[in-house]
């Protein structure tokens, strides 16, 4: 009869406790009672928060507006489930202009006008934030590695790719979002590329002036090996996938949508804001691509909201925000009525969408609420102090 | 002798200001018919026909002017050559047409009545038909290109949103072959209208070669008319397209106010006509004067034969001998080398300036997209300016 505990078993127990032993010798026992991580910061257990910038500048009325909207699945499946604010408008004050760039530093700081052009471009500035992101206050208030909290940008507004940190003492890039974009993957197997010694000088020139232009509006692109592991791994995988060809992969909004379900798959961010922008191609008079990218982010919507259910680090502890960056132009004397650079009215009208865990559901708000209150709210339901927002927290989201 | 230059003064003033006083009614009432044409797109081909006349009267003064004084004032002398001196009235016919419809002394007032409807109908009729000839003619032209303009912005915007990367090199050199033609078409295009408006007969408009030869010869004018076009267009576009874009801020108004904001517009587009209707005199009027010196610098330097002018040019320029002072004192330039070097610049130049013109219409559609308006220039194709349906 052979003994049960045998002397093999009876080996692997001792090491298994006393790595667990030795190691908890190490840590202070205020760590362990307080769920904090070696680096001295608190670990965060939830909800994670996808905020859908439901970007380009969208109106009122070809989303939310039952009759006229674009949006079925947000509409008739994620609104029931959660709160809609009807009346949120960006402030109307001089100078508080009503663009992506601006609508998104809103959302991200909770303040208006926190940012400066850190670069001048001919139709668009390289904004900066002044104010603290919520990822920086994200990541200051938990232990979140760097690739636990993206920016999903699109292909057409690299100078949106500055945002992921503000100008800020107390904050800053040691806080930042990692951005997940095409041109971020473009540069970083460029920059790869470019560290071979068997590269052709044709090649190589090429490559060279490829990278350049995607510097001009790109403040910050790290070398391969500065990015964090995961983030390597992350886009080696995607190479492997889609190749180093633009014509494979999804392309527009969808792109943006693939690379946000490829990250909830593979990196499981805990805070992740995905940045839509197709509908803003209404600009130069194409009506359908105003109502075609319309569709296209609810489609998105949809494919990330199945992935959340689907995922179990996800189901049941993530919250969805859906806020536009900015509205559109409202005007009957254009036949194509949806500009937004102007700071009409309508252009100042857009909504905000709240779903998923402590979430009130079928809720709909129709007092005035403001844009800069989503940081705010965000910040309340993540459990941090976010000191220099504005907005007051929308307290009617919470159960 | 006080009292006979008392008298003396008073006729001379009671005369003269009769005389002006007339002048400005009769200018006012044809201005204001016109801007009354000016509000529905049926009616535009109306202000076409009559800008056409006026071009017609505009070159036939120019002529006048041109040669000497004592030429000029026979010309104006003779009885049929009078109405040349004024602007055309809306009833007013050619002189050949006039008898037709002037009543006889014996006529009733019913008859006198109905002649005088017959007449304006007859004019009304004639200013229609050749106001569509105009725009017709200008479409023939433009119209291919204005189509592949349009073609250019659609699916260039549709490969930037589709992102069909395997067919972006197409849609540039689309547009970049559109435009170059239409700044072609542009160049031809106020010699050919003038011509076909001094003749009165569309087929004129097609005269590729003499058009080519009389351009050759006012190229510095051809410049500065394609400046006032250029500067016009860019003060239509500002009016109809980006005040539009920015009614609410600029006026502060409330666009669901609707009763006020209507009001506002109305007022708006009101004085944009009228702005619009003067500029258009503006540039007929120089764009004949052109065309009529053009003419006569071409038959007096040898280039254009005494046969390629219409008939109507013929019996003015020839048989009114106005064109014989004006060849008396012509001078041929002494250098051609010179002539032809300020030639190709100047058309360069020109060229230049009716990019810029295309630049505008882009930039406007930026600002303010509607397809119409890749078909349609107010001041080329129909004097209409549309007013989006409040």
């Amino acid at each position: 009869m052979s003994c049960l505990l045998s002397r093999r078993v009876f080996g692997q127990m001792l090491a298994s406790a006393s790595v667990f032993l030795g190691g908890q010798m190490f840590l202070p026992s205020a760590c362990l009672a307080q769920n904090i991580s070696s680096s001295g910061l608190k670990r965060y257990k939830g909800p994670n928060i996808i905020l859908i910038r439901y970007g380009g500048g969208v109106r009122r009325r070809e989303t939310i507006d039952p009759s006229h909207s674009f949006s079925p699945y947000m509409m008739n499946v994620l609104a029931p489930s959660g709160t809609l604010f009807s009346n949120m408008t960006i402030a109307q004050f001089r100078g508080n202009e009503t663009d992506h760039a601006q609508g998104t530093i809103n959302l991200l700081t909770g303040r208006y006008k926190a940012y400066r052009a850190e670069k001048k471009e001919t139709f668009a500035d390289i904004l900066q934030p002044t104010s603290p992101t919520l990822f920086e206050y994200f990541r200051k208030t938990y232990d979140i590695p760097v690739h636990e909290s993206l920016i999903i940008n699109g292909e057409d507004r690299l100078q949106d790719e500055s945002m992921n940190f503000a100008q800020h003492r107390a904050y800053g890039i040691n806080y930042r979002a990692e951005f997940l974009s095409y041109s971020k993957y473009k540069a970083y197997i460029i920059q790869r590329d470019l560290e071979r010694d068997d590269l052709e000088d044709g090649k190589r020139d090429e490559l060279i002036n490829t990278l350049a232009e995607l510097q001009i509006k790109n403040l910050t692109l790290p070398k391969p090996q500065d990015y964090p592991r995961p983030i390597q791994a992350f886009w080696e995988k995607w190479e492997r996938f889609y190749k180093d060809d633009k014509r494979l992969q999804p392309r527009g909004d969808r792109l943006s949508t693939e690379i946000a379900l490829w990250a909830l798959r593979e990196l499981q961010p805990k805070l992740m804001m995905v940045n839509y922008q197709d509908p803003d191609f209404v600009h130069f008079g194409i009506e359908s691509h105003y109502t075609r990218g319309i569709a296209e982010i609810d489609r998105g919507i949809q494919l990330i909201m199945r992935s959340v259910e689907t995922n179990p680090f996800y189901r049941e502890n993530t919250v969805v925000a859906i806020v536009p960056d900015c509205g559109r132009d409202d005007n009957p004397l254009m036949s194509i009525p949806y500009q937004h650079h102007f700071s009409s009215r309508s252009s100042h009208e857009i909504f905000a969408l709240f779903s998923g865990s402590g979430i009130a559901k079928n809720k709909i708000i129709t007092k005035e609420v403001d844009q800069i209150s989503v940081a705010a709210t965000l910040a309340k339901l993540m459990n941090f102090e976010a000191p220099f927002t504005e907005g007051p927290v929308l307290e009617e989201v919470l159960i | 002798m006080t009292m006979m230059t008392t008298k003396f003064l008073q006729n001379f003033w009671t005369n003269k200001i009769v005389i002006i006083f007339k002048n400005i009614v009769r200018i006012l009432s044809v201005f204001f018919t016109g801007f009354l044409f000016c509000w529905l797109p049926l009616l535009a081909p109306l202000i076409s026909g009559w800008l056409g006349r006026h071009m017609r009267f505009a070159a036939v003064r120019t002529w006048a002017a041109s040669s000497d004084k004592e030429s000029k004032l026979i010309f104006f002398n003779n009885p049929s050559h009078a109405i040349y001196k004024y602007w055309p009235h809306w009833t007013t016919l050619g002189s050949e047409a006039q008898g037709e419809f002037i009543p006889a002394a014996n006529d009733t007032l019913i008859h006198k009545a109905f002649k005088w409807l017959k007449k304006i109908i007859y004019s009304l009729r004639s200013d229609y038909s050749s106001g569509l000839l105009i725009a017709f003619n200008v479409w023939l032209l433009t119209l291919p290109l204005s189509l592949l303009f349009f073609l250019g912005w659609q699916s260039g915007w549709e490969v930037s949103f589709t992102k069909s990367y395997e067919e972006g090199s197409y849609v540039p050199l689309l547009f970049i072959f559109s435009i170059s033609f239409l700044c072609f078409i542009m160049l031809y295009l106020p010699i050919a209208q003038a011509r076909q408006a001094v003749h009165g007969n569309w087929k004129s408009f097609f005269d590729f070669k003499t058009i080519a030869i009389i351009a050759r010869h006012v190229r510095f004018r051809l410049f500065v008319l394609s400046i006032l076009t250029l500067v016009s267009s860019v003060f239509l576009m500002i009016l109809t397209k980006i005040i539009p874009t920015l009614f609410e801020q600029i006026y502060d108004l409330d666009i669901h106010d609707r009763p006020h904001f209507n009001e506002v517009v109305s007022s708006h587009f009101f004085f944009t006509v009228l702005f619009f209707y003067i500029l258009l005199i503006i540039i007929k009027s120089m764009n004949a004067k052109v065309y009529a010196l053009g003419v006569m610098k071409a038959l007096a330097s040898g280039s254009l034969a005494l046969s390629s002018l219409g008939e109507f040019e013929r019996s003015i320029l020839i048989e009114n001998k106005l064109f014989e002072s004006f060849q008396k004192k012509y001078k041929h330039h002494p250098y051609r080398w010179l002539n032809r070097l300020a030639d190709y610049t100047l058309l360069f130049a020109t060229f230049g300036i009716w990019v810029s013109f295309i630049l505008v219409i882009i930039i406007g559609q930026f600002m303010n997209m509607n397809s119409q308006d890749w078909f349609y220039h107010p001041l080329l194709h129909l004097p209409y300016i549309s007013i989006s349906n409040l």
